[in-house]
């Protein structure tokens, strides 16, 4: 007991000395990365992650730009690393890996962890109840909507809609899951390719030409071997 | 000395903004964080307490992940204490799983708990019982890389002999968190 508090005062003196210590240094693990959010979008593409959100792949590689700056070996000093800023429990519980170990993975293994995290977080009552209310204060219930709600923990999420307000929940740094979908789409690439394997009838009207009226193009006559003759109807 | 400084070396010594106290109580013990996948004293809880888990964490391993198993034969993390009341053994014990609420993952967040399944059990003639299965704060381990304020991070239990009811609690950052303190009657 008096060896802990010896302990504990040792650090306070410390502390007190030396401010920054009680805050610990962000570290670099492996190589320092640049990944553009196209690259991380492509990455996001080929990932395990629904499709529903994959339609919107875009502003998640903005996400990942807003949260690490395209670099994947990046620990934030307190709890979270890699392109995604994956918390050190969910580093193990997807990658079972640790933070370095983490950190060292290639972007495609870091961004399919993130996938599968995601995914799980997509079938949680809080998303769920998300998408049903379409709106949130005023602000549409997008991908990035979701992929920010689960970024920030479903709990902190499920907070937020308890509450009503974007304002309801917000990190210690003031950061509200709404400021976090709307810095993702910021920081989507402007000129970003979205999934290449898009279903084609959310691309565009389906089976006819896009740009032409319908019955500008009515379908050919067939040949056939039934004859109806007068009468006969 | 910065306003920031001198909270944070306040907590450290006092534990809490609420004002309770950090150094432990004696009735209270912080449990204790086993890796599983290296061989351990502790490897035998994932075959005796968590065989469930411990498939379905494994099975991620292997066929998710398309990795082996590790050398102690079980891909999990698990907080564990010892508590002896009255002849009796019990342990209790929270799982780091897939079925755990993670919280935030952001450049500027700080350490959250997860929210995870705890299992209390008792030995009953060598062989462990789960009496009773719920949810409870895991707290990660910290290293020297972590904020001098987190260092401290931990889950603690404390079993009330009288009303027989097993209570846990977590510590981060110096304050007890209120969503993580809990009690739970043993039957």
């Amino acid at each position: 007991m008096l060896r802990a508090l010896l302990r504990r005062l040792a650090i306070a003196v410390l502390i007190a000395l030396f401010p920054s210590l009680a805050f610990a240094q962000r570290q670099q693990y492996c190589e320092r990365t640049n990944y553009s959010a196209q690259e991380i979008t492509n990455a996001v593409n080929a990932s395990p992650l629904r499709d529903e959100l994959k339609a919107t792949s875009c502003s998640l590689g903005g996400l990942g730009r807003f949260e690490s700056g395209g670099n994947k070996g990046v620990y934030n000093g307190s709890c979270c690393t890699g392109i995604f800023q994956l918390n050190n429990a969910n580093v193990w519980r997807y990658a079972r890996t640790d933070r370095e170990g983490f950190g060292c993975m290639s972007l495609q293994e870091q961004v399919d962890a993130w996938a599968r995290l995601t995914n799980d977080g997509y079938r949680t009552g809080v998303v769920r109840r998300l998408m049903e209310m379409g709106y949130f204060d005023g602000r549409r219930v997008d991908a990035s909507f979701i992929a920010a709600c689960i970024q920030l923990g479903v709990g902190n999420c499920q907070t937020m809609v308890n509450s009503g307000r974007c304002s309801g929940f917000a990190d210690s740094n003031g950061t509200t899951i709404c400021d976090m979908a709307r810095a993702a789409q910021a920081n989507a690439d402007p000129n970003c390719q979205n999934n290449p394997n898009t279903p084609a009838c959310e691309q565009g009207p389906g089976d006819f030409p896009p740009g032409q009226p319908v019955a500008a193009v009515p379908p050919a006559p067939a040949t056939t071997d039934i004859m109806v003759g007068l009468g006969e109807v | 000395m910065r306003p920031v400084g001198f909270g944070l070396v306040i907590a450290v010594l006092l534990g809490t903004a609420t004002g309770t106290a950090l150094a432990q109580n004696a009735e209270w013990a912080s449990m204790d964080f086993s890796d599983l996948t290296r061989p351990g004293p502790m490897s035998w809880i994932a075959g005796e307490i968590w065989p469930d888990v411990a498939a379905r964490e494994n099975d991620y391993l292997q066929k998710v992940l398309k990795r082996s198993l590790p050398a102690g034969g079980n891909s999990l993390r698990v907080l564990t204490a010892n508590v002896n009341s009255a002849g009796a053994s019990y342990i209790v014990s929270i799982v780091l799983s897939l079925d755990c609420e993670a919280g935030s993952n952001h450049n500027v967040a700080s350490v959250e708990p997860s929210i995870c399944s705890m299992r209390i059990s008792q030995n009953t003639q060598g062989r462990w019982v789960t009496l009773l299965t719920d949810r409870a704060c895991f707290v990660d381990p910290q290293d020297e890389a972590a904020p001098a304020a987190n260092r401290f991070d931990s889950a603690q239990v404390q079993f009330d002999e009288k009303r027989r009811v097993l209570n846990v609690r977590a510590n981060i950052g110096g304050i007890w968190l209120a969503t993580c303190t809990r009690s739970f009657p043993i039957p």
